[in-house]
This record gives C-alpha cells, sequence and structure tokens, in this order.
C-alpha cells in the first residue's frame, strides 16, 4: 500500500489505520480459526530459571513456549505489516524500530552488542550474561531463539569478536571467552588485560569498543562516583591489544555512557553532563590527550608514553580559552545541548554499510538513554581536529538506548535499559532493531563549516524559492561553562546575521553567508521554511554545529 | 424524632422496638456529641457502647455489665448467658494508681471518671466517717503491689506523636472519644459512599454512641504502668471489655505517654542530661542515603550507652539515628571519624562534621570542628542496607587519642514522666487493716485481687437474682438506693431497663442470636463491623478508619468488613483464629482485630456458627484433583488473574495486597465461596472484587468449555492445594536468589568477602565460594544458599553483597604462592599484581564449575576446587596442579595461617573451624611454623619432571 497523501502526518496516519486494523484482526480471526488454536492450552513457565538453568534446550524451549503461540505470531506478523504499511510517524517511514521479542522472565538489559559470521547476534548485559540469538534477523524477528553463550560476568558493557574468541568489556577487565567443546557455551574465560583498577563503586564502568584497524580494544573508564579517581585510570581510556597489551590512551574522562570509532578508524566516546561537562559530549579521543575532567590527572605517573600531566584548567571559563592554556585539552567534537539533543548520550555507531543504512554512509549514530532516542552527528576535520553538527534522527525507542552495532545487512541492533536511570521508552528494558525502509528521507545531510558561514547539503534536490529565502533560516549561538560544578545553563548567547542563502548549482545544497560566527559555541540553526523540490518539509529541520575551528578556506 | 419513619431498611435489618428506642436514645445522646469539640467524657454511666448502638433497653445486658450477680448470686447458665463483665483485679493496684487518684475516685467516682460503672462507695456514711474510711481504703489498696522497682519513663515528643497517630488510627476511637478531629482520607468510590450514607441513615442520622471514658488519666497512673497495661489488659480487665490492640512495647509505651501527655507539661524542673544516647532505630527498605532515614518511621527507640547497634533486630535494610550530647573537657580542634558499612554521618553542634554517605564497604571518612569545653549536641545517623555491618565512631581532639567515643562522655537530655499531682503515700498499716475490712464489706464481692493472692472474703448478705424478682424499683435500683447498697449513676433509660429485667426475672436459657447480639454488644463488635444492620464505624468516627498503606481499594482498605452471615463465610477453626489468635487477612487496613481473649469470645465463632448456617453444616466434598491445571489457568495472568490483585503465599500481587489466596480454602467454607464468586456484591457490597460469571455465564469461555461450576470447582481445588501447588503464572519472586541447580553458577561482582573482583561460584552440593581475581586466592567459603543477586539487579547495583548462606568463613588473605629465600623467611605482604601474579582466567567443565589458573614468576598454576559429598557432609576438594621449568628453590604454599593444630589423622584443624588435609605430589610436605607471631600452615613444593600437585581437603 502507498500513502496517498505525502503530507499526511502522524495524526493522518493515526486516523488512517483503524479500519486497516479491523481488516487486518478479520483476516487474524480467520486464520486462527483454521489453526490448533488454543491460545490459552500453553503452560507458562512457572519459575524463571534463565539465571539458573542455561542449557541451551531448555531455553531455547522457554523461548519459543514463550513466543511461539498461534495468537501471539499472527499478531506479531500483523502489528509488523500494518506498521510497514501504515507508519505511525512521519521518522517510521523512512526507518523502522523492529523490536525483538525477548525470552520471559529475563532481566535481558543490553550493555555491548555483536555478531558473527553466521547472523548469529550476541548480547552482553548489565546482569553479566551474553546471550546468542538466531533469527534474530527474520522479519518480523518472532522465532528468535535464544540461548545463553555465557553467564555471571561482571557488568559486560562492551563486547567484539576476534576468530572464535568473544572479547568482553567487564568492570575489572576484558576477557575473551571461547567455546571449546563446540556446544555453543563459552567455556573457556582467559584475562585479556586488568591492568586498570575498581573498588566496588558501581560508577566504575567500563565501556569497551570493537578493535580498532590495528587490533586493539579502547576502554573508557568512569570515574568513581563519577565524582573522583580513587583507583588506578578511573577517568581514563585505555587501549589493549587481542594478546593483553595495555596502553593509556588518554586522561579526563568523567562518566562515558559509549565508545565507538568514525569510518576513518579514530575512536570517539561520549561523556555525560557534569562535573566539567556543561552538557553531555562527543569527544575524540585523540591520543595523549586531555579530555577535560581533572579528576583522573592523579595517575599521569603510572602512565609514562603520556608524558607530563596537564596543569589542571580554570574552574568557571569556556572550553575554547583553556583550550590555548592547555594544548593537551581536545576540543569537544559535538555538544549534544542538554534536553534539546539527549540528556544521557551513549552508544557510538558509524554508518560504514556503503548506503545499505540510506543517505547518511560514514556518519555517525549516537544513541542517548534518558530520552530513548538515536541522534546522527556529521563531523569534519578542520586545522586537523574533528568538530561538526548533530541531528535528530529517530525517537520511540522501548527503553534506555545504550549499545548500538551496525550488522553487515546495514540495520543497526540498539539495546535499551532503564535501571538505575530512568528512561522516555518506559520499558524496563528492550532489543530493537533499527532498519532503513528504502525511502530517503528529506533532511540536512551534511553541515560543514567555512570561514563565513555554513554549507548545507541535504538528501534531496531542494526547492531554490525557499532555500534563497533568509526567513527559511534562523540561526542562535550559545555554549557552557567549563567548570568543576555539575552541568552547566545555556550561556553567552548570541544572534549572528545571516547575510545570505545561495543554492549550490547542484540543487541539492546551500551556502549560508553569515555574520557573527562564534568559536567555542553550539549554532543553533533551524531551518523551519525550507522544502524540497517536492514541496515537503525536512524531517527534521534543525541542526546543532558545535564549533571550535575556523577553515582558512 | 420523627425521622424513625422515614428510616431506610438495610438488607437484613431487623426493626425491632428494641433498635428504634437504641437509635432514639443514640440520637438523643448525639445531642452531647454532635459538636465538634473532642476529647469530651460522657456525663452518664456508660456500659459499653455497644449497647447504645444495639438495645440500651437489653435489661440483660446491664445486668452483665454492672456485673449485679456478683452480688445477687445467679446459676451459672444465667451468668453465662449475661457475659458478666468482671471489674479490674486489683491485686497490684497500688503500682498501677496514685493515692491522690484513688483518693478523689472513691470519693467520687464520676467526678474523676465520668461515665465509669463504678458506683460511689460508702454513700450512706456521714460527711467525716466516709472520709475517714475511703483514706483507710487508699492505705490499704495503696500496699498491694507487685514489689517491683517502678521503671520511669522519658517525656518524648516523638512518641507522643507516635502515641497520637496510634490511638487514632488502630482502633483504640472505636470505642473512646477521639481526641482531634481525624483527617479527611481520599473520598471512596461512589459504592462506597452510597454504603456510607445507608450505613449513616440506619445509625440514624446523627447516631453515635457514648465514648468509654478514659478519666483523668494523668492523675492516675504513669506512663510505665499504662503501657504494660495497654499491652495486656485482660490481666487486669479480664473479660475483654478493654481487648488489646497487640501492640508491642514501644507502640505501647508510644500510646501510654500521649494519654498521659498533662504529664509532660510539669516543666518547671531543670531537664537534666542522663547517661548514655537516645536512639532511634528503623527498618528500611533499602534507603541507601542518610538524608532518607529520617523520614520513615522508627520500629522502636530508646537509650543506649555507646554508639552500639546493640538493639538491631536485623542485619541488612536496617538504620539508626543516635542523639545526644558530648562533653569537651579541652576546646580546640576535634576530629571525628565514623567507619561504616553501609553509610554514616555525624553532626555535632548542628554542623556536618562527617559524610560517609552511600552503600559502600567498611570505609572510614572523617572532618573536623572547633569546639569548646562543655556539652554539645551530637548526632550520628547509620544505615546498613546489606551485606555485612561495619559500625565504629571515633574522635580525637587536644588530649585525646583517635578512640572510640566513651560513654564517659556520652549523655542525653531526658525528664521522667510523673503523674500530676503525685504525693508520695507512707501507708500507716492500722488503717491499711482498717481498709481491708472495709474492702471485703463494701468492694470485694466485685473486685478480686487476682494475681494469685487470697482474696479477700466477701460480706454475704445481698438477695440473689432469683430472690429479687419483681423487685425492680427497691435496693440499688431505687430512686434513692438505701445505705450499704452500691449507688450507680444511672440514666433514666438504664434505670427503667434494669427494673424491667429485675421484675420480669431473667430466663435460664437464651436464644443462640440473642447471644450473639448480646456478646457484639458487650464487647462492641458493633463499633468496627456492621451485622444485622446494627453497628459499623459510626458517622463521626467514619474517618478514623485508615488504611495502613497507599492502596487502591477505597472503603474496602480501611472500612472493617460486616459480619453478616460470617458464620457461613468463615470456617470455625479460622473465626477462632481471628478472634484469639492475632491473625490477620488484611495488611492494607490500619484498624487492628482487638483481641478480646479467649475465655470471653471463645464462644463466638460456634455461636456464630450454629446462627448463620441455621444447624445446616454440610461435610464439604474432597477437591476435584482433576481440575487443578485448569484452576491454575485460572488464578493466573493467563486466566482470570486473580493474582492481579490477591497475595499468593509469599508472593505478592501484582497490585493490591488482597487476601492470600493460599489461605482461602482453609479460611472460607466452599458454599460462601461458590455464592461470592458468583456475585460478589451480593455477599459483599461495595467489594472491588470482579464478577466473572456474570448472570452465571463465564467470561473466559476457552477453559472447561466455560462451564460455570466447573470452573469454580477447579479454582477451589487448585487453591485447596494452597502453598504445595505449582505457582500461578505471572508472579514474580521476591529476592533475586541464584540457585545452582544441576550446575555451578558464577557471579562475579562486588562480594563482601571476595573484593571488587570477586568471582562467586555456588556449587549444586550447596557448598560455594568466593574466589579474589585480584590475590589469586579462595577468599571465602560457605555452605547453604549461594547468593542474593537483588542487590545488584536492582537500582543502580550499589555496594557489596554478602553470602546467603551460612558457616562463612575466610581463608588467609594474601598470596597463595611464594619463594621464601629459606625456612623462615616471613610470608611476604604484597599480593596480585604487585607480587608479580597474573590472573589468567578460569575454565568450565562439564558442570560448569570453574579451574582457575594463573601465573607468576614463571610457574603456572591451576586451582581447581570441587564440592565433594561425603557420608552425607561435603567438603571442599581443591586441586592446584602447579607447573614451572626446572625446580625453582623455595617454592611454597600457604594454606591457612591462625591457631594451627596437627590432629592425630594428619589433618589439620585451624582456629578449631577449619579442618585441612593434604595429599601431596612426591618431593612436597606440610609444615606448620610460626612466623609473625602466628602459626602459618604451609606445603613447601618440590616440581618433579616440572610438576607438582597438591590436594588440599577444606572441611567446615
Amino acid at each position: 500500500m502507498v500513502m496517498t497523501s505525502a503530507s499526511a502526518g502522524p495524526a493522518a496516519n493515526t486516523g488512517n489505520r483503524e479500519l486497516p486494523m479491523k481488516m487486518y484482526l478479520l483476516l487474524a480471526a480467520l486464520f486462527l480459526s483454521f489453526t490448533a488454536g488454543d491460545g490459552f492450552a500453553g503452560d507458562p513457565p512457572a519459575e524463571l530459571k534463565y539465571a539458573r538453568r542455561s542449557t541451551r534446550e531448555e531455553t531455547r524451549k522457554a523461548t519459543l513456549d514463550a513466543h511461539d503461540v498461534p495468537g501471539e505470531r499472527i499478531n506479531a506478523l500483523l502489528e509488523y505489516q500494518l506498521d510497514n504499511d501504515f507508519p505511525r510517524t512521519e521518522e517510521d517511514k523512512y526507518y523502522r524500530i523492529v523490536t525483538l521479542p525477548l525470552p520471559d522472565g529475563v532481566q535481558f538489559e543490553p550493555g555491548g552488542i555483536e555478531f558473527d559470521d553466521k547472523g548469529r547476534i550476541f548480547v552482553s548485559t548489565r546482569i553479566g550474561d551474553i546471550w546468542m540469538i538466531e533469527n534474530a534477523l527474520e522479519l518480523p524477528p518472532y522465532r528468535s531463539e535464544y540461548s545463553l553463550y555465557a553467564s555471571g560476568l561482571h557488568e559486560v558493557l562492551g563486547l567484539a569478536r576476534k576468530g572464535d574468541w568473544l572479547y568482553a568489556t567487564q568492570r575489572g577487565e576484558i576477557t575473551r571467552i571461547k567455546d571449546v567443546d563446540g556446544d555453543d557455551r563459552g567455556d573457556l574465560f582467559e584475562v585479556v588485560s586488568d591492568g586498570w583498577e575498581i573498588g566496588g563503586d558501581y560508577h566504575e564502568y567500563a565501556f569497551g569498543s570493537k578493535f580498532d584497524d590495528e587490533g586493539y580494544i579502547w576502554v573508557v573508564l568512569c570515574l568513581t562516583g563519577s565524582f573522583s579517581s580513587q583507583h588506578l585510570f578511573r577517568g581514563w581510556s585505555v587501549k589493549v591489544s587481542a594478546d593483553g597489551k595495555m596502553v593509556p590512551m588518554c586522561s579526563g574522562v568523567r562518566s562515558p555512557g559509549g565508545i565507538g570509532r568514525n569510518d576513518a578508524g579514530d575512536l570517539f566516546y561520549t561523556d555525560n553532563q557534569g562535573t566539567w561537562n556543561g552538557t553531555s559530549i562527543l569527544r575524540h579521543l585523540k591520543p595523549r590527550h586531555f579530555m577535560g575532567n581533572p579528576e583522573g590527572n592523579r595517575w599521569y605517573d603510572q602512565a609514562p608514553n603520556m608524558g607530563k600531566r596537564p596543569p589542571n584548567p580554570k574552574s568557571g571559563g569556556r572550553w575554547h580559552i583553556e583550550m590555548k592554556k592547555i594544548p593537551e585539552l581536545i576540543n569537544p567534537a559535538i555538544f549534544f545541548p542538554h534536553n534539546k539533543m539527549g540528556k544521557s548520550a551513549s552508544g557510538i555507531c558509524t554508518d560504514r554499510s556503503g548506503g545499505k543504512f540510506g543517505p547518511f554512509d560514514k556518519q555517525m549514530f549516537v544513541s542517548d538513554q534518558g530520552q530513548s532516542i538515536v541522534m546522527r552527528v556529521f563531523l569534519e576535520k578542520v586545522q586537523g581536529r574533528y568538530q561538526g553538527a548533530c541531528f535528530p534522527f529517530r525517537a520511540g525507542f522501548k527503553s534506555g538506548n545504550v549499545p548500538m552495532t551496525q550488522i553487515p545487512d546495514g540495520s543497526m541492533f540498539i539495546g535499551g535499559t532503564a535501571r538505575g536511570w530512568g528512561a522516555r521508552g518506559g520499558k524496563p528494558f528492550a532489543l530493537e532493531r533499527l532498519v532503513w525502509t528504502g525511502k530517503v528521507p528529506f533532511e540536512i545531510h551534511e553541515m560543514r563549516v567555512r570561514p563565513k558561514g555554513f554549507e548545507l547539503t541535504f538528501t534531496r534536490p531542494v526547492d531554490q524559492a525557499t532555500a534563497a529565502d533568509l526567513a527559511s533560516y534562523n540561526l542562535q549561538t550559545y555554549t557552557y561553562i567549563y567548570q568543576a560544578k555539575y552541568g552547566s545553563p545555556e550561556v553567552d548567547r548570541t544572534t549572528p546575521k545571516i547575510l545570505s542563502a545561495t543554492p549550490g548549482k547542484d540543487g541539492k545544497s546551500v551556502y549560508l553567508e553569515i555574520d557573527g560566527l562564534q568559536e567555542g559555541h553550539v549554532h543553533e540553526l533551524k531551518v523551519p521554511g525550507l522544502k524540497s523540490k517536492d514541496g515537503e518539509g525536512l524531517v527534521h529541520p534543525i541542526a546543532y554545529y558545535t564549533l571550535f575551528y575556523f577553515p582558512d578556506s | 424524632m420523627t425521622t424513625t419513619n422515614k428510616l431506610p431498611v438495610l438488607p437484613g435489618l431487623q426493626r425491632s422496638a428494641a433498635i428504634t428506642a437504641a437509635l432514639l436514645a443514640a440520637a438523643v445522646f448525639s445531642v452531647a456529641c454532635s459538636g465538634i469539640s473532642y476529647g469530651q467524657e460522657p456525663a452518664h454511666l456508660v456500659t459499653g457502647p455497644g449497647l447504645a448502638a444495639g438495645g440500651l433497653a437489653d435489661g440483660e445486658l446491664l445486668l452483665g455489665e454492672l456485673n449485679c450477680v456478683g452480688c445477687h448470686q445467679a446459676p451459672p447458665a444465667v451468668r453465662e448467658s449475661l457475659f458478666v463483665k468482671q471489674p479490674p483485679l486489683l491485686g497490684h493496684v497500688g503500682d498501677r494508681i496514685t493515692p491522690n487518684y484513688l483518693r478523689s475516685f472513691l470519693n467520687d467516682p464520676q467526678s474523676q471518671k465520668p461515665g465509669t460503672q463504678m458506683p460511689t462507695p460508702l454513700h450512706g456514711l456521714g460527711k467525716a466517717a466516709r472520709k475517714d474510711a475511703i483514706e483507710d481504703l487508699v492505705h490499704y489498696l495503696s500496699t498491694l503491689r507487685s514489689g517491683l522497682k517502678p521503671v520511669g519513663v522519658e517525656a518524648d515528643g516523638y512518641l507522643l506523636e507516635t502515641g497520637r497517630g496510634l490511638f487514632h488510627r488502630v482502633g483504640c476511637v472505636a470505642c473512646h472519644e477521639p481526641q482531634e478531629a481525624a483527617k479527611k482520607g481520599k473520598p471512596g468510590s461512589p459504592a462506597d459512599e452510597i454504603l456510607r450514607q445507608a450505613r449513616a441513615r440506619a445509625q440514624g442520622e446523627k447516631g453515635e454512641h457514648p465514648s468509654v471514658p478514659l478519666g483523668n488519666l494523668a492523675a492516675k497512673t504513669t506512663a510505665s504502668q499504662l503501657a504494660a497495661f495497654l499491652m495486656d489488659p485482660l490481666s487486669v480487665r479480664p473479660s475483654g471489655r478493654m481487648p488489646s490492640l497487640n501492640l508491642d512495647r514501644s507502640e505501647a509505651t508510644a500510646l501510654a505517654i500521649y494519654l498521659l501527655r498533662e504529664q509532660m507539661k510539669q516543666g518547671e524542673e531543670e531537664i537534666k542530661p542522663l547517661p548514655g544516647l537516645s536512639y532511634k532505630y528503623y527498618h528500611t527498605g533499602g534507603e541507601s542515603k542518610f538524608a532518607d532515614i529520617e523520614k520513615l518511621l522508627p520500629r522502636k527507640r530508646g537509650v543506649v550507652n555507646r554508639f552500639t547497634l546493640g538493639p538491631k533486630e536485623r542485619n541488612a535494610n536496617m538504620a539508626f539515628v543516635y542523639t545526644g550530647l558530648i562533653r569537651i573537657d579541652k576546646a580546640g580542634k576535634y576530629k571525628f571519624f565514623t567507619k561504616t558499612d553501609d553509610g554514616s554521618a555525624l553532626f555535632v553542634g548542628g554542623r556536618k562534621v562527617v559524610d560517609n554517605d552511600g552503600v559502600h564497604g567498611g570505609q572510614e571518612r572523617g572532618g573536623e570542628i572547633e569546639l569548646t569545653e562543655g556539652l554539645h549536641p551530637i548526632k550520628v545517623i547509620y544505615f546498613n542496607v546489606g551485606g555485612p555491618y561495619v559500625f565504629a565512631v571515633y574522635y580525637q581532639g587536644p588530649g585525646v587519642k583517635k578512640k572510640n567515643i566513651p560513654s564517659s562522655v556520652l549523655s542525653h537530655v531526658g525528664q521522667a514522666m510523673k503523674p500530676v499531682g503525685f504525693e508520695e503515700l507512707k501507708a500507716d498499716p492500722a488503717r491499711a487493716a482498717r481498709g481491708r475490712k472495709l474492702f471485703g464489706e463494701n468492694c470485694a464481692s466485685c473486685h478480686s485481687l487476682g494475681n494469685g493472692l487470697a482474696e479477700v472474703p466477701a460480706k454475704a448478705g445481698a438477695p440473689s437474682l432469683a430472690a429479687i424478682k419483681g423487685k425492680g424499683a427497691g435496693g440499688c435500683l431505687a430512686d434513692k438506693p438505701p445505705a450499704g447498697t452500691p449507688a450507680y449513676s444511672l440514666s433514666p433509660a438504664q434505670k427503667v431497663a434494669l427494673r424491667k429485667v429485675v421484675d420480669k426475672g431473667v430466663a435460664a436459657t437464651a436464644a443462640a442470636a440473642d447471644l450473639v447480639h448480646r456478646s457484639f454488644s458487650a464487647h462492641n463488635c458493633y463499633g468496627c463491623h456492621e451485622r444485622g444492620g446494627i453497628g459499623g464505624p459510626s458517622v463521626r468516627r467514619y474517618d478514623y478508619f485508615k488504611p495502613s498503606m497507599e492502596v487502591d481499594m477505597g472503603d474496602e482498605a480501611r472500612v472493617p468488613p460486616h459480619l453478616n452471615r460470617v458464620g457461613a463465610k468463615l470456617r470455625g477453626d479460622w473465626l477462632d483464629g481471628v478472634l484469639t489468635n492475632r491473625g490477620t487477612i488484611r495488611p492494607y487496613m490500619a484498624t487492628r482485630m482487638p483481641q478480646f481473649g479467649e475465655a470471653n469470645v471463645g464462644h463466638l465463632g460456634k455461636l456464630l456458627a450454629s446462627v448463620d448456617l441455621g444447624g445446616n453444616e454440610k461435610e464439604e466434598p474432597s477437591p476435584n484433583l482433576e481440575l487443578l491445571r485448569p484452576g491454575r489457568t485460572l488464578v493466573g495472568n493467563k486466566g482470570l488473574s486473580c493474582v492481579t490483585c490477591h497475595i499468593y503465599g509469599s508472593f505478592k500481587s501484582l497490585g493490591i495486597p488482597a487476601a492470600d489466596l493460599t489461605q482461602m480454602t482453609r479460611r472460607v467454607r466452599k458454599d460462601w465461596f461458590v455464592s461470592f464468586l458468583l456475585d460478589p456484591q451480593k455477599e459483599k457490597p461495595g467489594t472491588r472484587m470482579p464478577q466473572f460469571w456474570p448472570e452465571g455465564k463465564a467470561v473466559r469461555k476457552e477453559v472447561l468449555d466455560g462451564d460455570t461450576n466447573a470452573q469454580i470447582e477447579a479454582i477451589w481445588a487448585y487453591l485447596s492445594k494452597g502453598k504445595s501447588s505449582k505457582i500461578p503464572s505471572g508472579l514474580r519472586k521476591v529476592g533475586n536468589e541464584l540457585i545452582p541447580d544441576d550446575e555451578a553458577i558464577i557471579y562475579r561482582h562486588f562480594i563482601q568477602g571476595g573484593g571488587a573482583r570477586a568471582i562467586g561460584v555456588g556449587y549444586p552440593e550447596e557448598v560455594n565460594l568466593a574466589y579474589d581475581a585480584n590475590s589469586q586466592r579462595i577468599a571465602m567459603i560457605w555452605k547453604g544458599g549461594f547468593i542474593d543477586a537483588s542487590r545488584h539487579r536492582n537500582g543502580r547495583g550499589q555496594g557489596f553483597q554478602g553470602p546467603l548462606g551460612q558457616e562463612v568463613l575466610k581463608l588467609v588473605a594474601g598470596a597463595p604462592f611464594a619463594m621464601l629465600e629459606n625456612g623462615e623467611s616471613p610470608w611476604p605482604g604484597e599480593s596480585g599484581k604487585k607480587a608479580g601474579f597474573k590472573m589468567g582466567g578460569y575454565r568450565l567443565d562439564k558442570q560448569r564449575r570453574p579451574a582457575f589458573f594463573y601465573s607468576f614468576n614463571g610457574i603456572k598454576v591451576e586451582d581447581f576446587p570441587v564440592p565433594v559429598e561425603s557420608k552425607g557432609a561435603v567438603y571442599l576438594e581443591r586441586i592446584l596442579a602447579v607447573e614451572g621449568t626446572g625446580n625453582p628453590a623455595g617454592l611454597w604454599f600457604r594454606a591457612a595461617a591462625g591457631n594451627i593444630e596437627a590432629l592425630a589423622n594428619g589433618s589439620y584443624r585451624v582456629d578449631g573451624k577449619l579442618t585441612f588435609s593434604f595429599g601431596l605430589s612426591p618431593g612436597c610436605r606440610t609444615v606448620v611454623r610460626n612466623s609473625g607471631g602466628k602459626q602459618e600452615l604451609l606445603v613447601s613444593i618440590s616440581l618433579e619432571n616440572g610438576k607438582a600437585r597438591i590436594e588440599e581437603k577444606i572441611s567446615w
């Protein structure tokens, strides 16, 4: 089915769903009447034995018990088809959220996601299990089969694979796990590195990346209590080779939510609003650089490769000023303005599918735990440093998004948990998959800074008249205080003047000439008036560019 | 009063003349009570509020209440049918009641306790003679003592407030006068409102019963005596008119302080520091911030002589707040410290000096404050969420080395409560002897001494009950009672009723229904429960009935259930249990079911059954156990989802805490159950219980073909299995115990005793261990339950979790292996990475049991612990396989340190608790040595072909 009106908004969609829903249900009833449909005969598992009974057969059976009920299966199928034919929201038209059924009664709070070459998905959870999921890629995924690959680990917030080994970043170590006897359960657990320390504070999280191009897993280590560094390398990033060599890489980490690479192979991490972080921030883990929170700098003497300990920043200043005093201090690549763009940035995933995930090849996607969303990030290198813009991308996930991993078909698996930190999605946990529908949304594709303005490109041809109209744009800037206190309001607000808007010859770009770009500021650009050539507005008519460096030309 | 013509009729309401009269009387009485003032005492003799509500004209009830048969003898059958109220036992009255109160009370009972049933004694004597005689009685009564030392109770504003709450919430005001206006609760549902209005109309529009007087309590007794009485009122007042409300000691003390609050006003005396600290003890819901502790309601409070956890009742989810004064002898800077697991805070002079907040292991924090010489307020808050607990408070300052704060410098402010107008009386033996004689002549017919004392013989002489038949207007019922007879302050209506029954004579037997009504009246069951259109909370008292928790059940959560057909509803033994065993099935109701004493209400169960079943007690057929499965389906969340509202044994419901399903068939009779399920509103108007079989037709047609009878049978059959049946689907277990079934379970987390990198292992043999990955050693072993994961799987999962089981033993700390220069070299202090150890990991065998491996100094070790069952006992067998190149000299393994005893069979006993025995590869040997002031059990290791093997059995 095709939408009759391209401009039908979410409200119109909802209205349109009722009739087809009834129709579908009628079909379902018809179908059920031909099946041996005793939906209540199944004896559901009485006690929740996953934690203690972990044989493959039992977990597999339990999952089937929970989900292989004819009525539920048909329902899932119908719901899926209905959502496909009648998207609930504008975002749904382009990117679908597919929620995976989970085994009954399992506390399934994803911390890391990985896949193997047999199409199996591995999900590590906060309570220390690693689940192996088969048939997870079927759509809808109601026939997914779960079995427990490993359990009893210490809050695994990072999974990576190399050959037969699964590398799990636990709180206290990176462990590699192998199934030696071939029963699909890990039975050899080797410590790869325990070169950092923990003291028993719940905040001492460790987020691990996949392997980088040189064969290292990078780990970002949260501060003790997210405020101080009571144990070795709390507040640092280290990298660990597959054979266990650990190298301290960066200082100045506060409370990370995720770690991942960009297409070029550089590592980035998200750091949450708090002390020395006026808002949530995406930072390049540039080797031998200081990320901005001085609490962990006491460990410089344990990291001779890092050079001299940098001086402490002055509390109450601004990043761009402190960066000039402290050469090691890295610029925030992206400020995620608090509450406007999430409130607790977490997992990082770069689209490296070469177009299978839509028009945003090589761009970065960052999930947010508190608002249950995924944001999109465009980064460019200016004066040798990363900076760029973030955009809203997809809302409506069921729980608090944390880990995010792209699988070879281009879709992304996203895990959610709301335990300890509430999330808008409302569910305590979820495992979801973000799938491109094949339709190209009308979005700002890239936003690049120029010496005197910004250049925007779009995913689809733009309407020249509205693109050239200054009234289509609205630009404001602000920044945050760089301070030892928790968080910061938006400060130093300015309104630069857009002097001209010049559509590009390619029909898919526009150059904005601007007077008053601000170093160290978020440039919040609203684009309410711009239309595509076929008359549609932008799905997300807003961008936030974090500007620290100006290009020479 | 014309409203009686319009009186609406509730189902089952009998509009007898007696009730009409009662309602009239109540309406008249309400003139005195309908104002908004509280705390007023009644004007006339009060004979149990039930009488006013139920039948003031019932002379038989008055005969019982006034103990007329104490003087006018009656046959036992008659006595029983009257539910005679025995006046207070006076054996220890000298402990309980002050001489000044006794004097005033004997002089004019109504002046001290308006409404009391106590007649005015010795009214026939002349003024001076009477005063003298009363003094003799006071002297005599004052000698009636237990000999136990009186205990002072401290005035305490906090307990006062607790007592205020209890008085108005647990049920006291169902009989006694409320002391303040009720807080309006949430409005009930429309159905609740209709019921309430109907009841109000039935009771008379302003229907009210007189309150049982409290009297001049502040002058009468002490807080400790009153508290003791409140905890066990039947020991003084055996007839159960004043029932027990199951108060524990702290509640009773709080209530006593509240009732005696006037005694707190005597503030002229200087408030003095008393030794020790005042503490409040809490059971928390896992609060993990000290700031949250004082928001909770303390479980108890009292005085301790120092900072101690002595009064704790459990180790987890508990907290203390200590307040008092610290004496500083020398001005200067003082440092205070707390070392606690979990959190704490210390305040001096209102300033926070130590902040040791949060959930953590034994962690010390300190702070500094400048103090002058003298007393300074000190306050410490401590809490433990779970796991081990540690609590120590230190200070140091000028001339004070860092040490625990000693009791010698601690005190707290206190002031003992004392009866108003109290004067010590030194009993004059001559007066007391005369008083005893007077007591025999005037009081002993009614008052016994009890308490195992020899009773004072009562003067006989009053005619029997049978003998005064027809003489209703004579004797003590005369308009002016003659000397030598008791003078009661009867109201005209009471007098009329009594004369009537005396004239008519008391029947030898009474109908069961009448007896139920009499008992309900005498014990004021009607104050809370409606039965036969009588009773239930009155209009003015209605709002004092509160739920004890936030629960969406409207009036059902706060108003005690009606008792119509209760004998047909509840099984006899359950009913007996409710009446005499303090059981409750309604955790959400703040009002408590009072305990009236088996001797007083033990008969009620049978009586109610005989009345409500009309003699048709049928034997119930056995449940049809073939229906268990559909029954379970119906009860669970895939069926009718009873578990949404109902508790199921130890499982909470998914919503409100409605009655426990596993008790259902033991509690209610089957006929009632069926009737209730078919039409809940019929049996219990206003109930939240949904109707699942409207017009007898099943809602869930897919179970048992929608056969209504079969479905109800199935539910009954399933519930009849109680806790032994498989739990219904949809329930979640409380807690999160990890139970190794047929495989070992690994649990890596913050484990108390195992460190931040502990690897917990639970084995199906119910032996468990915690391996410390930081120091390559088995840090702790225990038996029984493995671990409760709920701490780490809820919220942010903060803190360390200790073992669940018992016989928890810690093994020797430090590195397991070392290279020693010679046999005397001390064991190195360093371990783990610092000592050159590298944790390798573990491999799991088919039963998922880990074999840990690590290396140091070119030596590889595998440590494989396995529980072994033998002759009913389980021990841990640990195989340590050591591999190296060549045969390094001086390689040792340390098994234990402590007090080591070599046993005859070649094994070693350590600290009297652990036994080690070894099987060693050739060249290895055990050595016990003294080192650094303690004994160590070592194994000297010799590698043969690069290998050695230690088999170590650990039993405990």
